[in-house]
């Protein structure tokens, strides 16, 4: 029964984690209606940046977030300015675009393979000295970093709930979401609110790289696993919904870490998509999304 | 091609007759002037892309969306053929269009639930397909009594030189076969392109609530042309089983072949009807030379950063590919060729 | 015998009423305008009648059979046209192209496709832009092929979504023109739907008035005209006064 409480809260404490890596995908399709397929790319280079401040300056991970956070900000509204935002124009009249989902499949390759050039295949670690400490509870072993990771990934998210529903900047990132035209008519310079949402959903990522990089190995293609699962998250959360995310990462998390116990990795990734189809199929807006549009 | 096949006796005198048969000449008899293996395989990587992407084209380019499944059709292809060689003793000429048609119906079944869904959510529904469609394909040892041998895969069994099963002592034979199943399909695409399941494809691509208003069942024609995109792409998938004697799931279900076949389609123009062969004849060499050449260099993934920076630049420079600018340039080739007193009739890129 | 029969067609979205015990006829070449203020459920009704959504309940007669239970294919097929208020074109394709989809309901070669497409362009004046791309149409022009591409699939009954918004005067009188041309030389039926009252009263037989989702009046457009109930629902005192002269 312990034994089963804790693979339930591992499950639930990765899960919040896979959440955070998914809010910045679903801000974006919730926005744009984009899939970035660069966004495990994105977590990597997060992941490097934290590393490199760790190691060049001594720097705690957890820390690192304040510099890492604004940089990730700004490479984001980088690369929608300089690559997103003329494949989105080139496609206004387009039904169905896209080319975006293309353009940064080609991304993913060229940076992936770009760091593997730069920095080779080894697997880095960035020891901290609670890196492998544990809470305990009775008999409950729960990874320190781990539970830390859980703290952040709530907080990220509910800060990033809140900014979207009180601020300014927040409704408008929401009004253009909902209906760009009137949005636009309105008066809203949608590309802005584009270049500052996805500028926002790689910020999450680099609060998300800072707090993974004290548990797993940092190399060229860390952040692959987490793309794919991101998409299964924000599908099953309902692309566009913030606390959705958190809930469909919770809820992967959980049959990731149950169906590990009894079947091998591989067939609970298997049932995983394959729970990811059966709720395209069913409930394609998601299992907490409410949008008409699928 | 945009300028019309002419209907007159003096054919041989029109360029845009002849140009196409001096192409598909030089096709035919480029492997037998330049003799150098590695050209004859390039060559056959070249043509096996162009064909899987072809087939993908009547789906991908032409009804609009944006399938990236389609290397589970090609896995069907290449296990079905060789698990009927293997333990029938069928040849795999046969066992190809088994293959072929079993790739049809699990189109068919699989297109059902996912064309009800668009853009994104479709594209990355098919993504889910190969994945799931891989694992199990990896964590099974045997069906039955049918042995699928997981991560390993299967070896085709040796026959030597059997043309009869498909099997050859000389790369030549595979280039003559790949070259016909391209033409093959390329011919298909053509007459579905200028008939009507061509205007309706297209429709159903650019708005399918305005083309249902117009009278097209979309849906249904949608399925119509990823089960034939699928069988197209499963012989495909028997021809690769075939010319490298190996299937394993990692080989060709993958999602790395589902993309690569996208990006040929985007480069080479999608929807188009020999933009998979133009996409296939940058990408795949420029793949295959940089692996060569660059791979053993210090440093490692180069070969792929230039890949994948080739797709980006194209995706930002040349959205619509590289065919209109040629199809213009052959237009204008074939109206010089014709001179100035022939009344060119041109009909415009539709 | 009437071409059209509605019989009580609902239809709700979540707890709105957008359509609810809707009736109405239509007789073979008559040409029946639907007005309403915004939001009243004039296109919730094309969209029901050409099956683009299904009715919670009632039914659709056309032509002596129920299509209210068909798709928006067999319901074109049946006979029925219909253009968008926000003009959906194929964007990346020409005029002609655009025209010879419709063409293709009626005919399967692409030969007799294109020939009865290059008819109807004529008939609509489109023909001198048949090679154009139909992103690069000003808006009269997409309104006016979507009109043609409609007609191309030979119907019995066009419906047609406010395709004078927007226009201007001599567009609009071009437009008139040829919405009369459309029920004299093709013999067509017509729904449309128009806010511009002028237009609607110059063009139709009769008038049928939506308020909320209901029809609220019904009859020849003088009569709907000094309606109190219409003039207090949808049109305003100085309309009233404008369209009695
Ligand atoms: N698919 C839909 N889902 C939900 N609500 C809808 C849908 N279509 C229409 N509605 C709602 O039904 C009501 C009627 O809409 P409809 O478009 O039929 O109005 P209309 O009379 O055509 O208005 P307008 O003059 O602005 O075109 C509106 O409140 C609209 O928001
Ligand atoms: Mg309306």
């Amino acid at each position: 029964m312990e034994f089963f409480l804790e693979i339930l809260i591992n499950g639930v404490l990765t899960g919040s984690l896979y959440g955070l890596t998914a809010l910045g995908l679903t801000l974006v399709f919730g926005v744009m209606k984009i899939i970035n397929f660069a966004h495990g790319t994105f977590l990597m280079v997060c992941m490097y940046m934290t590393y490199g401040l760790g190691v060049g300056f001594g720097l705690d991970p957890y820390l690192c977030i304040i510099l890492v956070v604004p940089a990730a900000f700004v490479l984001g509204y980088l690369s929608q300015v300089v690559f997103v935002q003329p494949v989105l124009k080139a496609e206004r009249d387009v039904r169905e675009p896209v080319g975006v989902l293309l353009l940064t499949a080609g991304l993913w390759i060229a940076v992936n393979n770009l760091f593997l050039m730069l920095f080779g295949a080894n697997f880095r670690s960035l020891k901290t000295p609670y890196s492998d400490q544990v809470f305990e509870f009775g008999q409950m072993l729960i990874s320190r970093p781990l539970f830390y990771a859980f703290v952040f990934s709530l907080g990220a998210t509910a800060i990033l709930a809140l900014f979207l529903r009180h601020t300014h900047m927040g409704r408008a990132i929401r009004v253009v979401g909902q209906d760009r035209e009137a949005a636009s008519l309105m008066g809203v310079d949608i590309y802005r609110i584009y270049r500052i949402a996805f500028g926002l959903g790689i910020a999450t990522l680099g609060v998300a790289g800072a707090i993974i990089t004290p548990m797993l190995y940092v190399h060229p293609f860390a952040g692959d696993i987490y793309d794919i699962r991101a998409f299964v998250i924000v599908v099953l959360g309902g692309l566009g919904s913030v606390p959705g995310a958190l809930l469909g990462g919770i809820i992967i998390g959980v049959i990731e870490s149950v169906a590990s116990q009894y079947l091998t990795m591989s067939w609970a990734a298997a049932l995983i998509y394959m729970i990811f189809l059966l709720v395209l199929f069913v409930r394609p807006q998601g299992i907490f999304g409410f949008e008409k549009d699928s | 091609m945009s300028a019309m096949p002419p209907s007159g006796k003096n054919r041989w005198t029109d360029p845009a007759f002849y140009l196409p048969v001096l192409f598909i000449s030089v096709l035919l008899v480029n492997p037998l002037i330049i003799r150098s293996t590695t050209f004859t395989q390039v060559s056959i990587l070249v043509l096996w892309y162009a064909c899987l992407t072809a087939s993908w084209n009547l789906v991908g380019g032409f009804a609009g969306v944006l399938p990236l499944g389609h290397a589970v059709f090609a896995g069907i292809g290449a296990y079905t053929s060789t698990l009927l060689f293997i333990h029938a003793g069928l040849s795999p000429w046969i066992g190809m269009l088994v293959g072929g048609a079993i790739a049809a119906v699990v189109a068919l079944l699989i297109g059902v639930p996912t064309f009800k869904l668009h853009g994104a959510y479709y594209a990355l529904s098919s993504i889910a397909f190969v994945e799931v469609v891989r694992i199990i394909t990896e964590n099974t040892q045997q069906i039955g009594s049918l042995k699928i041998n997981g991560v390993q895969g299967l070896l085709v069994p040796l026959r030597g030189h059997a043309p009869l099963y498909f099997q050859f002592d000389g790369k030549l034979w595979y280039y003559y076969i790949i070259v016909a199943l391209l033409l093959i399909i390329i011919y298909i695409t053509y007459r579905i392109h200028r008939s009507r399941m061509g205007f309706y494809l297209v429709a159903g691509g650019e708005d399918q609530e305005a083309a249902e208003s117009l009278g097209i069942n979309v849906t249904r024609y949608k399925l119509v042309a990823l089960s034939l995109s699928a069988f197209f792409t499963a012989l495909t998938g028997t021809f690769y089983a075939q010319l490298v004697l190996y299937v394993f799931p990692q080989g060709i279900i993958s999602l790395n072949l589902s993309f690569e076949i996208a990006f040929i389609a985007i480069i080479g123009g999608r929807g188009t009807l020999l933009g998979p062969v133009i996409g296939a004849l940058i990408l795949v060499p420029i793949g295959e030379i940089s692996r060569i050449y660059l791979s053993g260099s210090q440093f490692i993934g180069i070969h792929l950063f230039f890949y994948g920076t080739i797709i980006v630049l194209a995706m930002l420079y040349k959205p619509s590919g590289m065919m209109r600018s040629i199809q213009t340039g052959y237009d204008r080739l074939v109206h010089k060729l014709r001179g100035a007193s022939a009344s060119a009739q041109h009909e415009g890129e539709r | 015998m009437s071409l059209l029969r509605i019989e009580t067609l609902t239809k709700s979205f979540g707890g709105l009423r957008a359509v609810s015990d809707f009736s109405l006829e239509i007789g073979a070449g008559e040409i029946v305008g639907l007005i309403g203020p915004n939001g009243a459920g004039k296109t919730t009704i094309f969209n029901l009648i050409t099956g683009a959504i299904p009715p919670d309940s009632g039914r659709v007669d056309f032509n002596g059979g129920i299509i209210s239970h068909l798709k928006p294919w067999d319901i074109c097929r049946a006979g029925i046209g219909r253009t968008f208020q926000v003009v959906r074109p194929f964007m990346n394709r020409t005029v002609l192209y655009n025209t010879m989809v419709g063409a293709f309901v009626r005919v399967k070669t692409p030969q007799e496709a294109e020939s009865r497409a290059l008819e109807t362009l004529s008939f609509t004046g489109l023909l001198s832009k048949k090679d154009i791309l139909a992103k690069n149409l000003t808006l009269p022009d997409r309104k006016r092929l979507e009109i043609t591409r409609a007609l191309a699939t030979r119907p019995r009954l066009l419906l047609l979504d406010e395709v004078m918004a927007g226009l201007n005067e001599t567009e609009t009188r071009e437009a008139i023109e040829l919405v009369q041309r459309l029920r004299r030389e093709m013999d067509l039926s017509l729904l449309i739907i128009e806010h511009v009252m002028e237009v609607v009263m110059t063009l139709s037989d009769r008038i049928v008035v939506l308020h909320h989702g209901e029809k609220i009046a019904e009859g020849p457009p003088s009569a709907v005209c000094s309606d109190q109930c219409v003039i207090d629902a949808y049109l305003g005192e100085e309309y009233g006064v404008a369209c009695n002269p």
